[in-house]
This record gives structure tokens, sequence and C-alpha cells, in this order.
């Protein structure tokens, strides 16, 4: 499959080029500077709005009120590519999608970050079968996953576990900004 | 146009029409037709203010089976019209009578390979570019069954 030969040309170029340039040049010779930068990069995750089936629509909910990615940073869904650092393949992936897929992430500047969001995206899940002729079985097969958020879907609060894992990923630690200590005396909301 | 009414007319417009059992199999009038058949029935169907609700096929055992549905606004009228693929796989289009049935021939050309000839623009619709003869809905031979087996085969013309 075409799309197939891309990915693998994409990893070649990636391993030819200059891994330094790729993340953020001379700054990163200061190791604290590296450090706030991957702490603001963790706390500040732009996705891109691009749904792909019923996954989107929990992607939808975790964004809004009720469940509110926004407490993690991670609200601003974006509708440029150039504009994002993640990209949430939520939903499954057809050989008719993918070239358009590859083009978003190649699109995304870097640093840059993929979850896949459900069975679907992850391995096929459903449409893994021997008749499948039409699905991608694994977005891994096209562009690198950094987190994985298993479930046929996942529940919103499963995508913000995904998004807390990722801050680890990049900034090496869960919550690399100082979370708000509430007092006994504070009423907190858990999520119905 | 009633059900029973247009059981009639079909009858006498020289198709071979049969009232059904709307409770088990979801549509009031079967019509067999003969390859040759399908524009006139279109034609005739368009005349008495029909519309097209859908247009698929299926692979079953001897030939390809196409599946024609229309229905009616004015009462509930549901005509379901079966058509055995000739051998040279290719039939009248009828998107020209009702553009609805564009869509359809397009997708049942990406799916099953049937030919629409006539139609103007019978271009892969669905599927990928690679995979545009790929005829992903025909079954393998020992898969296949009869047209009998799947309910459909008192409808042969």
């Amino acid at each position: 499959m075409k799309e197939i030969e891309r990915y693998a040309q994409f990893l070649k170029d990636e391993s030819e080029a200059d891994s330094t340039e790729l993340q953020g040049g001379a700054m990163n010779s200061f190791p604290l500077t590296e450090q706030v930068l991957k702490v603001c990069q963790a706390n500040s995750l732009w996705p891109l709005t691009f749904g792909l089936a019923c996954c989107a629509i929990e992607m939808m909910a975790a964004g809004m009120a009720r469940i509110d990615m926004a407490r993690y940073g991670a609200e601003v869904f974006r509708p440029s590519a150039r504009q994002c650092d993640l990209l949430i393949v939520s939903g499954t992936v057809t050989k008719k999608m993918a070239p358009a897929l590859m083009t978003l992430y190649e699109q995304m500047p870097y640093p840059k970050w993929v979850i896949a969001m459900g069975n679907c995206a992850i391995s096929g899940g459903p449409f893994k079968v021997e008749d499948n002729y039409n699905v991608i079985e694994g977005v891994d097969r096209l562009i690198p996953v950094d987190v994985y958020v298993p479930g046929c879907p996942p529940r919103p609060e499963a995508l913000i576990e995904g998004i807390l894992k990722l801050q680890e990923k990049i900034a090496g630690k869960r919550h690399p900004w100082p979370q708000r200590k509430m007092k006994d005396a504070v009423k907190v909301h858990p999520i119905p | 146009m009633k059900s029973s009414e247009a059981v009639i007319k079909l009858n006498e417009a020289g198709f071979k029409a049969e009232p059904a059992e709307v409770t088990r199999v979801g549509y009031h009038v079967t019509v067999a037709l003969g390859a040759d058949q399908i524009r006139p029935f279109a034609e005739w169907l368009l005349s008495e203010g029909f519309f097209i609700d859908f247009l698929s096929a299926v692979d079953a055992s001897p030939a390809i089976q196409l599946i024609y549905q229309f229905a009616h606004f004015d009462a509930p009228c549901r005509i379901h019209a079966q058509v055995s693929l000739p051998d040279s796989g290719a039939v009248d289009t009828i998107s020209d009578i009702y553009q609805g049935a564009d869509w359809h021939e397009r997708e049942t050309r990406d799916f099953f390979g049937v030919v629409f000839s006539g139609h103007h623009n019978l271009v892969p619709l669905i599927l990928c570019d690679e995979d545009k003869d790929l005829k992903p809905l025909l079954k393998k031979e020992g898969a296949k069954k009869s047209l009998a087996d799947i309910g459909l085969g008192e409808m042969v013309a």
C-alpha cells in the first residue's frame, strides 16, 4: 500500500535528519530552559479539530463543560494543522482517509504528539477480520503514536487520562505543573 | 396510490407484479423485471409519482440480483423490483430518469462491478484509487447462497 511506503520514507527521513535540530536547537543545551519548555508544552497541548468516528463524540464530550479537559490545559481545539501539537486519532482510519490523515500529521509543526483513541485507531478494532478490505489495522502503521487509549469508545475520562499520560511522557512526571491543593472545607465536585 | 391498485396497474402496464406480505418483508409489491424492462419501468413509476428509495445488488447463485425499491408519498406503497444481471454484466442506467439513482449506481459499480450503460459519470466513488476494481461485496464461490435460501427465489422473471 502506498501509505505504508510513505510512512517508511518518513521514518527514514527522520532518522537521517539531525535530531537536535528537531527538538528545539541550541535552547536545549540549557537543562533548566529545556525543563521549562517541556512543562509549558505539556500544559498547553493544542489538539487538532479532527474526528473520524464515534470516538470523536467522546472527544467532544471531553472538551465540553461537564468533563472539561481545559482543566489540564488541552482544550484549545484548532482547526488548522499548523497551530496544533496534538493529533487525537479518534476513530476508524479507512484506506481512503489514510493519505489525508498523513498529510495532516505532516502539516503539524514540531514538536508534535499523537494519541490513538479507541480500538479502531489502535488495531482496527471490530474491523480486524479476514474480510476487511478498507480499514487500516492500527494508525501506528501510518504515523508514530505516543499514547494508546483503549475502549470502544473510551469514556472522556479515559481520554483525559491519556492526555495526563502524554504530559508525563513530555515533562517526565505526572502533573508537571503544581496542582491546586483543595482544603477540606472546599467542596470538590466529582464528575457525575 | 394504494398497493392493491399498484399491483393491478403494474400488471396492466406489462410488468409482472405480485402483492407481498408487508409485515414480513417490509414492502407491499414485488416486481420481477427483465433486464430490458428497467427503463420503461422507471419511466412508468415516475409518471405515477413514485420516488426511488435505493438501488443495490445481492451476489447470489445463479446470478447477481439488482434490487430497486421505490415508494410513494400519498399512501403506503413500497415497490421492490428485482433484476437478474445478464451475462454481459451490464444493465441500462435509470440515472437520467431518477437523478437519485446516480449515486447508488456508482456505489453498485464500486461494490459489485455492475456496469450501468448510459450512465453519464460512472467513475469510482467510495473505494480508494488502488482498490477501484476490487468489487469487495462479491462473494467467494463457496460462500454464495441460492436465491431461494435468501428469500428472493420466487421473483426471477
